[in-house]
């Protein structure tokens, strides 16, 4: 079940609201509300996963009780070897069979499993609180409290990847305790906005950009073209998933959870470090804590650094998708942050105009590399963008461009919305909730377009 | 650039929000403003979706109040469903935009019977099908059933995702013998807009596009064709003149095997659940010369196995089948099209003059623009 759709918004969310509040008065029963809302809004999708999701659940849980409170290394190294398993037979199975294919030219059998939805999020949510636990950082959670960290159907599917000090504290709390109006309005707003940037801007911007980067499959794209796509993939990829997080944090703050923030406007980053403090935030944290520094960081001298980066971004890369092009993509950005480091210590700081001109060339050629089928349909656009193929045709859907562009550069996050821009005037609200009607009936045309993220 | 941004975001506005957000933990202040969001969400969405009941512009709600609801042609395959449910016809034309130009009017006063025209622009052969097969389940057999056939019919696609379907919605819920179901696809921003033109054209500030059969004349008025333009269409850059292959490819009989046409099994199940209340005419529409398959090409061997094909179904079901989809003279001539695929006007006229012919019993055209493949009842 998608967010913008009137399935969702109509009937699931009304009716998950009202029975959350109505055993809102106990603790056990709104978190057995919360589950069941959860497991009927994953089945949605594809009930065939719910026992793989409930059983990596289950197994985690076992596992960390087995533990003697993470004590247990071996214990602990099998709940996360499961994991992995599970992660690396769904999503990369038959990545790895070409690549030994590739390597061997031994013609291997492909097994063409579906991917489950959200088994990257979910997967790596486990991960972290066996590994904390480990660390010493965790305590033993009773399993409800334990499988609605994992299943709470606003962040299950797509994130933000929400460590389990974060969310399992927040259960206990009372969601009638005082500021229940405000966090209801400034809930609603949020999805509202969210709701408005996926379905007014990304996904107008999708066929475009789907067309081109098909096209470039088969055809060299013109300079314009080229740029088209390349710019047009750019903002829907961020106001698509930056709009699932605003509705995420929305519907969880209806049911009084604060989500952790996502993105702080990325693209105003003047450097690739800055970048990645504002994009993806919870990912880029997850990656920095359970793989960076486990691999040395930078404190272990300067080679050790290097290949921590630039495994760490291919790791990045590879967990967007079982391709080669997301492992180049994650290692274009590990370069990236390398220069940026040295670049940094050199102390000539460029321009502020210019580093933002360099750091956003450098993070657009990365999204077509992200986007692109393959590495020749990526390397055409890239040439093609830079003139080697003339400089004709012109920059088409510019309009809608700008618009997205504006709303991409200079909307606020998330959480700086809810905490100071959203104020309690009722023209804000008529505001919102008219953007919210036109949403609700401009996605009653046809078929959602899903969001990016969720093929992760 | 974060300056910039910081900058942006501290204009005037900013004192704006600064005031508001001064008593701002005030509970009554919050509750105002949910429920000023909720009422307006709830109550903006429940006002559209009453006024489209009420409308009810594609004729599908069982207890939407009577009132003139014209074709206003925003989507054939929206409003075609209610021309059949509650129209008063007896026979139908199904096919594509190609056969939209057949006017129900002249087959009523030649073949008896009252004619809904269903052509529907770039229909699919399952599309048109489904038309065909509504028509079935609510009035019966048709007593005559055109069908405007064209390469879609030649698709071994057919049946495939993008293929089976086209961009254009496809509202198979007004397809089903279910009306209630019905309701969970009406509240969307298309509907509303097709109903608030529907009472704009009843305040007679709309145009009535499709006459209450199906009908309409969707070509530019004909004294304004211009016959280089048209060329353009047709030909784009390409010279003027179709080369034949030489020598003309010849299927084997394996290759002939091989081919399959997904959409002959339906038209074929479609004619056997009309049974013999029903007379059936196919009629292979003209197209330019620029889009026909070349002479002695494989995709000419191709569509002439297809055409063959549809002449084995004709005569099980005793259909005739007349076949202007050829290379003739009136094909070369661009000034018979606007596009390489809508011919013009005057041609549609002929092809339902010569359709009669064609029934009293002649075999062809006598400047070879069409001839008669199959002679049914």
């Amino acid at each position: 079940m998608l967010f913008q759709t009137q399935p969702f918004i109509l009937v699931f969310l009304p009716l998950t609201l009202a029975a959350f509040w109505l055993c809102a008065g106990s603790e056990r029963w709104r978190q057995y509300a919360l589950i069941a809302a959860s497991l009927v809004f994953y089945s949605y999708w594809d009930v065939r996963f719910l026992p793989l999701l409930l059983g990596q659940i289950g197994i985690t849980w076992v596992l960390a009780r087995l533990s003697s409170e993470g004590r247990n290394l071996p214990v602990i190294v099998l709940g996360v070897l499961i994991n992995l398993g599970s992660l690396a037979t769904f999503k990369y199975l038959d990545f790895l069979t070409g690549a030994l294919e590739a390597a061997t030219g031994l013609a291997l059998p492909r097994a063409d499993l579906v991917l489950p939805i959200g088994i990257s999020f979910f997967s790596f949510q486990l991960i972290s609180y066996l590994v904390d636990l480990r660390r010493g950082d965790a305590p033993l959670y009773p399993l409800r409290p334990f499988a609605l960290f994992v299943l709470v159907f606003p962040h299950l599917i797509a994130g933000p990847i929400v460590r389990h000090n974060e969310l399992v504290p927040q259960f206990a709390l009372d969601p009638r305790r005082p500021g229940l109006a405000q966090r209801f309005s400034v809930a609603g707003a949020l999805f509202a906005l969210g709701l408005t940037k996926k379905v007014l801007l990304a996904d107008h911007l999708a066929p475009a950009v789907d067309a081109l980067f098909g096209k470039a499959v088969h055809q060299t794209l013109t300079f314009g073209e080229a740029w088209t796509a390349a710019l047009g993939f750019t903002l829907q990829l961020f106001l698509d998933f930056s709009a699932y997080t605003e509705m995420a944090i929305g519907i969880a703050l209806m049911f009084g959870l604060i989500l952790p923030e996502n993105f702080r406007q990325p693209y105003l980053s003047t450097s690739m470090r800055d970048f990645w403090r504002r994009w993806h935030i919870s990912l880029s944290n997850f990656i920095r804590d359970y793989v960076y520094i486990p691999l040395g960081g930078s404190r272990r001298g300067e080679a050790r650094y290097v290949i921590a980066t630039l495994l760490t971004m291919a790791i990045c890369g590879l967990w967007h998708g079982a391709g080669w092009t997301y492992v180049a993509w994650g290692v274009w950005h590990g370069i990236g942050l390398i220069v940026c480091r040295y670049w940094q210590r050199l102390e000539r700081p460029m321009p502020a105009p210019l580093a933002w001109l360099v750091t956003m060339l450098f993070v657009i050629a990365g999204w077509v590399l992200f986007r692109a089928v393959d590495f020749t349909s990526a390397g055409s656009i890239l040439q093609s963008m830079v003139g080697f193929n003339g400089f004709s045709g012109k920059l088409e859907w510019w309009r809608l461009m700008l618009g997205a562009a504006v709303v991409s550069l200079f909307m606020p996050s998330a959480h700086t919305l809810k905490d100071r821009y959203i104020v309690p005037h009722p023209l804000l609200a008529f505001v919102v909730a008219i953007f919210a009607a036109i949403c609700v009936l401009e996605v009653g045309k046809g078929a959602p377009t899903p969001f990016i993220y969720f093929q992760f | 650039m974060t300056n910039l941004g910081s900058r942006i975001q501290n204009l005037r506005i900013n004192d704006w929000i600064a005031a508001q957000r001064d008593g701002s933990d005030n509970p009554t202040r919050w509750r105002r403003f949910a429920k000023t969001m909720l009422a307006t969400f709830i109550g903006g969405l429940a006002i559209c979706y009453a006024f489209i009941l009420i409308v009810d512009p594609y004729q599908v709600v069982p207890f939407s109040p009577p009132m003139p609801r014209p074709n206003i042609d925003t989507s054939q395959r929206h409003f075609y469903p209610a021309i059949i449910r509650h129209g008063n016809f007896d026979s139908i034309i199904v096919g594509n935009s190609t056969s939209r130009l057949l006017n129900p009017d002249i087959f009523d006063a030649h073949l008896g019977g009252r004619f809904a025209n269903l052509g529907m622009n770039a229909a699919t052969a399952w599309e048109q099908m489904q038309m065909a097969g509504l028509f079935l389940r609510v009035r019966g057999a048709p007593k005559t059933m055109i069908v405007g056939l064209d390469q879609a019919w030649c698709d071994q696609r057919a049946d495939q995702p993008g293929h089976i379907l086209t961009i254009r919605a496809f509202p198979d819920w007004m397809f089903d013998d279910n009306p209630w179901n019905d309701f969970l696809y009406l509240l969307n921003g298309k509907t509303l807009e097709t109903a608030v033109r529907v009472v704009m054209t009843d305040l007679g500030h709309g145009r009535i596009r499709l006459g209450a059969n199906g009908f309409s004349v969707y070509t530019p008025p004909d004294d304004s064709y211009d016959l280089a333009a048209a060329q353009h269409r047709i030909w784009g850059d390409r010279e003027h003149k179709v080369v034949p292959v030489v020598p003309p490819v010849v299927l084997s009989d394996a290759e002939s095997d091989a081919l399959t046409f997904p959409a002959h099994p339906w038209l074929d199940s479609q004619l056997a659940a009309n049974g013999n209340r029903t007379r059936t005419i196919f009629v292979w529409v003209p197209a330019s010369i620029a889009v026909l398959p070349a002479p002695g090409s494989r995709d000419a061997a191709v569509e002439e196995v297809c055409k063959t094909r549809i002449d084995a179904i004709a005569r099980r079901h005793g259909v005739t089948v007349i076949d202007w989809h050829i290379h003739s003279k009136l094909a070369a001539d661009d000034s018979t099209f606007w596009d390489p695929y809508h011919h013009r006007l005057p041609i549609a006229e002929r092809i339902q003059n010569d359709l009669f012919k064609a029934l009293a019993g002649e075999n062809e055209a006598a400047d070879g623009a069409w001839i008669v493949r199959e002679h049914g009842r």
